[in-house]
């Protein structure tokens, strides 16, 4: 009886299976298109005709999930034929992209990232260079992205701009008489005022391991690039090395500094809301993130009295510098069947409409010329470090793909003693000639 | 008669045909072409593929994150068969003894077992932070001694192993018991009528017969453990520092995050040949046990 | 049976009952134990997020449906599920045809090739999945066999076969050929043989075969991971579904009960056959 039962459960599996079949396409094609029409030319063919096309769009910034949806609705309503897709990746997005592209299953349009030039080298990435709306982003917007080549090749468009400083509870600084420091000692003085008044200085939120790259690059990018910016050259012709540049010893220390002045016990039991919370709760004075933190830390409180200031990493107040960078960049696959709707989305996207709409939810700083939004009071703060040049732009942008994974791993082992600074410093040297050798291979 | 013979070798070959072509295609194709990769500096989406030699061996042998990983796996094997073991033995004796409800009980402690390890692992990091949060609260446990499970590197392996044995001991037991149900009745009879104790019984004429089935779920477990994936994977993404980034982790941070795919698959090739060593000196010593015994 | 003995036995009896409820207490205990991540689950997953910050282990005070049914929309539940029942529908149904055919003749076939592709099938034990992942995922690639869940059923049948094919010629091997012969002298040829008097014996190691398939596939991760690399069945959607509701334990609690739901309802059915599959499975194994 029971042996009839088994298979009596095979055959109704086999059922469900060529019902899944004779059932079009089965439940597993939710794909795009992309693999059915192969022919590109028949494809671009396709396109001008008002076909109802669906394009995908794939990114990993969960903060905008709700501002996209806007933004598509109102492209839909200009292009009732084009039908896009949002998947929002914020899992391991890097290596989800990756096994995409290895399964010919590569999304319409996707979120540029630091691995974009190595994509683009495979021959996945449509060059934008010479469309007509990379015209509307500002030209240092383009610049910085590094999302272009030395053969005038661009990669992905540039969406916003971000920053990475430190927020701080303007009220606690208020309470005790504080001001943003501007050099290494205000900075310690500053910790121990908090210290010694029971609060705790800094919000950690490490069990999201991503979150102690942004203390050390908050310090690498003044103390390191904003003093040599070809470092990262000299660094790969051999001219220049971590173990023998203080600046980076000085941005450990840091790193080290901000680690020992918060929840430093609890610090990789907490993750990166867990530490928004903190910060919202008014329970650290502090935090070291990118602007997207405003968007969870104001969901938590949106009374929270925020400002943004920059890391000092010297005596010298010329050198606190805020780290200014090119955020969220968008790239068109070289294999979609719909180029132009791509085209068109992306176009939509830099219209002062949608890029203010984009900045005022997602708050960060437009790539669109003549878009300016105060997206919130911290806007000011980060706004007087622009106007005063008091910024730097550069830090792992151009690193070898292969070095960020060892540099990311490194910090926890140097917080936690796993390794001499020094010991640390000349293994990242290694780690990246070798990333260096086998991205050129 | 040698007609017929070679028209039913024929046949029979044909049997064997679909899953042979399955099993080159989807295996022997791509071990081979691992092997090969191994000895290249094959590089993400970079079509050009060069023959390196050792280099990529010489470098993981020498790189520290590898051998952490390496080093690490090792501990969480070691930690994991011994743990599932002992408690898929003692439940297996538990259940072979005079229980009531046996099957209610073989269920539950099978259950875990038929879940899948990724959503496993994120019932278990609630448990490790907001459920042994609210325990604290409860028991009004002082910060100082409350143990954080995950976020601690000497503790999360530990935890991470906590989590396995949950899931994986009811499978051992469950081949324990059909191991404990092959004992001879008239054995354990008849030691019960000379007046043997249960503990006895269990020591002298229990765990001997079972040896063979201990030797098998050791095996079994340890080249579960070696490969562990999905708990660090889902858990702790390998941290905190690395403290659980498993060798099988590390084979798909190197592959899928930093793109090296000569690389990774030349740490894939190590962990092969780890598994082969182990499994073939496990054999030698029961092989040798085996024959000591007889 | 003389008088003696029986009082002895029932004496004996008697006091093993008595054990028999200190062992079940002792048990049951155990049981709770094992069973608390479960319970802890279940009852979160009917709370909403503030009640589970206040504490994690009451009762809920207003059980809420609404996890559920953002967790059915949000992770595509039903698509997901669909997709998992075909993917290891499918991987058994073709699994256990090619396995069969194979380990049949594997045991029935009296050559020294049978022995080498034996042992070939078998040494594919020692090589873990990470191995050959990525050429794995490029071969698959070459073939057009990924982003679907058809590719994935024929990789499952490459990757999964040697077990059963060695189950299954172990069952043969235990099988006297005399009906076979019998057969044969009637003119039976070996095709028609297979069919009407082979497959009609090996019910019960097929059931086995088909039940630890069934347990392999449903549950894997990281080829469908790597092979689909969409949320489409219910590890991948759970796993999506983990990156985007972070932290909203209430959630992740529901998605855990209603993607277990399936297994438990499979086990109950299935319980024997399970139970017996993986005792057979890895005495062979």
């Amino acid at each position: 009886m029971k042996r009839n039962l088994s298979l009596l459960l095979c055959l109704a599996m086999v059922l469900t299976l060529f019902a899944g079949c004779s059932a079009k396409q089965g439940a597993g094609e939710t794909a795009p298109p992309s693999t059915s029409s192969s022919d590109p030319a028949q494809a671009a063919s396709n396109t001008p005709a008002q076909e109802p096309v669906t394009i995908h769009l794939f990114h990993q910034k969960q903060e905008a999930q709700e501002t996209f949806a806007k933004i598509i609705d109102a492209f839909h309503d200009a292009y009732p034929y084009i039908t896009v897709e949002q998947e929002i990746v914020t899992n391991d997005p890097s290596a989800i992209l990756k096994a995409r592209i290895a399964t010919d299953e590569v999304p319409d349009i996707f979120q540029g990232a630091l691995d974009t030039m190595d994509i683009a080298q495979g021959g996945y990435i449509m060059d934008l260079a010479g469309e007509p709306f990379l015209d509307n982003i500002t030209g240092e917007a383009l610049r910085d992205a590094s999302f272009t080549d030395a053969d005038g090749h661009t990669w992905a468009m540039p969406v916003d701009g971000s920053c990475e400083g430190i927020f701080y509870n303007k009220d606690i600084f208020a309470a005790y008489d504080l001001t943003p420091p501007k050099t290494l000692s205000e900075f310690d003085a500053l910790l121990e005022t908090l210290r010694d008044n029971g609060v705790t200085p800094f919000a950690l939120g490490f069990k999201d391991a991503w979150t102690i790259k942004p203390i050390a690059l908050v310090a690498a990018s003044p103390a390191v690039y904003a003093i040599d910016a070809d470092w990262n050259a000299k660094k790969s012709s051999g001219q220049a090395a971590f173990a023998d540049t203080p600046a980076w010893t000085t941005s450990f220390e840091l790193l080290k500094k901000v680690y020992e002045n918060g929840n430093t016990k609890t610090a990789f039991d907490t993750d990166y809301n867990g530490a928004c919370a903190m910060v919202a709760r008014g329970e650290a004075a502090m935090m070291v993130q990118g602007l997207w933190a405003l968007e969870p830390i104001k969901s938590v409180n949106p009374d929270v009295n925020l400002g943004m200031m920059a890391m000092p990493v010297s005596e010298n107040p010329d050198d606190t510098k805020l780290f200014q960078f090119p955020d969220f960049g968008l790239s068109i696959s070289a294999s979609t069947p719909h180029p132009e709707a791509c085209k068109r989305f992306l176009e939509f996207l830099t219209r002062p409409d949608s890029a203010e709409l984009w900045c005022s939810t997602a708050k960060l700083f437009s790539a669109v010329k003549g878009v300016s939004v105060d997206f919130d009071p911290l806007a000011a703060d980060v706004n007087a470090y622009i106007d005063a040049g008091m910024v730097s732009t550069q830090a792992d942008r151009g690193w070898p793909t292969a070095f960020q994974p060892e540099f990311e791993a490194a910090l926890p082992n140097y917080l936690l003693d796993k390794a001499s600074l020094p010991d640390i410093l000349k293994s990242l040297d290694s780690a990246w000639d070798t990333a260096k050798a086998a991205s050129q291979s | 008669m040698q007609r017929t013979k070679r028209r039913r070798s024929l046949t029979y070959f044909a049997f064997i045909l679909p899953a042979m072509l399955f099993f080159v295609s989807f295996f022997i194709f791509p071990f081979l072409k691992s092997l090969w990769l191994s000895f290249t500096d094959a590089y993400g989406y970079n079509p050009d593929v060069h023959l390196i030699g050792l280099k990529n061996y010489q470098e993981a042998l020498s790189n520290p994150s590898f051998k952490n990983a390496l080093w690490i796996t090792l501990k969480y094997t070691l930690f994991v068969t011994v743990l599932a073991n002992l408690a898929a033995l003692g439940l297996a004796f538990l259940l072979d003894g005079n229980v009531h409800f046996k099957k209610l009980f073989r269920a539950i402690f099978f259950l875990p077992n038929l879940m899948s390890l990724i959503i496993v692992s994120f019932v278990w990091v609630f448990l490790y932070g907001g459920v042994y949060q609210s325990f604290a609260e409860l028991l009004q446990i002082p910060e100082a001694l409350q143990i954080s499970w995950l976020g601690n590197e000497h503790m999360a392996l530990i935890s991470m192993g906590i989590t396995a044995v949950w899931q994986c001991a009811g499978y051992y037991m469950l081949i324990y018991i059909a191991g404990l149900q092959s004992v001879p009745h008239e054995l354990i009879e008849a030691a019960q009528i000379d007046g043997a104790s249960s503990w006895n019984i269990v020591r002298k004429i229990k765990l001997p017969l079972l040896a063979p089935v201990i030797f098998m779920n050791t095996i079994l477990l340890v080249t579960a453990c070696l490969k562990t994936f999905d708990i660090p994977m889902a858990m702790t993404s390998g941290g905190p520092a690395g403290a659980t980034t498993t060798i099988a982790l590390q084979i798909y941070n190197t592959g899928f995050r930093a793109n090296r795919t000569g690389y990774a698959t030349a740490q894939s090739v190590i962990l092969f040949l780890i598994i082969c060593a182990i499994t073939a000196v496990l054999s030698i010593f029961q092989n040798r046990k085996g024959a000591k015994d007889t | 049976m003389n008088r003696v003995a029986t009082l002895h036995t029932r004496r004996r009896s008697l006091r093993r009952q008595r054990r028999g409820v200190g062992i079940t207490v002792v048990t049951a205990l155990i049981a709770l134990v094992f069973f608390f991540p479960v319970l802890i689950a279940v009852l979160n997953s009917f709370k909403d997020k503030g009640e589970i910050i206040a504490s994690a282990l009451t009762l809920p005070q207003a059980p809420t449906l609404e996890n559920y049914r953002t967790v059915l929309e949000a992770s595509h539940f039903p698509t997901a599920f669909l997709n998992s029942c075909l993917v290891t529908g499918g991987g058994i149904v073709l699994n256990l045809i090619v396995s069969t055919l194979a380990g049949y003749a594997l045991a029935r076939w009296n050559s020294v090739w049978a022995d080498v592709l034996t042992l070939l099938f078998l040494s594919s034990m020692f090589v873990p999945f990470h191995t050959i992942m990525i050429s794995l995922l490029t071969t698959a690639k070459g073939m057009h066999l990924t982003g679907h869940i058809y590719g994935l059923i024929l990789i499952y049948c490459g990757l999964q076969c040697p077990i059963p094919i060695f189950l299954i010629k172990g069952f043969v091997d235990g099988v006297p050929k005399e009906l076979e012969e019998a057969a044969m002298i009637d003119g039976c040829g070996t095709v028609r043989l297979f069919f009407s008097v082979v497959l009609p014996m090996l019910k019960p190691i097929l059931a086995t075969v088909a039940v630890l398939n069934a347990l392999w596939i449903w549950n894997d991760f990281l080829l469908p991971y790597l092979i689909l690399a969409k949320p489409v069945t219910i590890p991948l959607s759970q796993m999506y579904f983990y990156g985007q509701y972070n932290q909203q334990w209430n959630l992740i609690m529901a998605g855990f009960v209603v993607s277990t739901i399936p297994v438990v309802l499979f086990f109950l059915l299935m319980q024997k056959h399970i139970i017996n599959g993986i005792a057979a499975g890895a005495v062979k194994g």
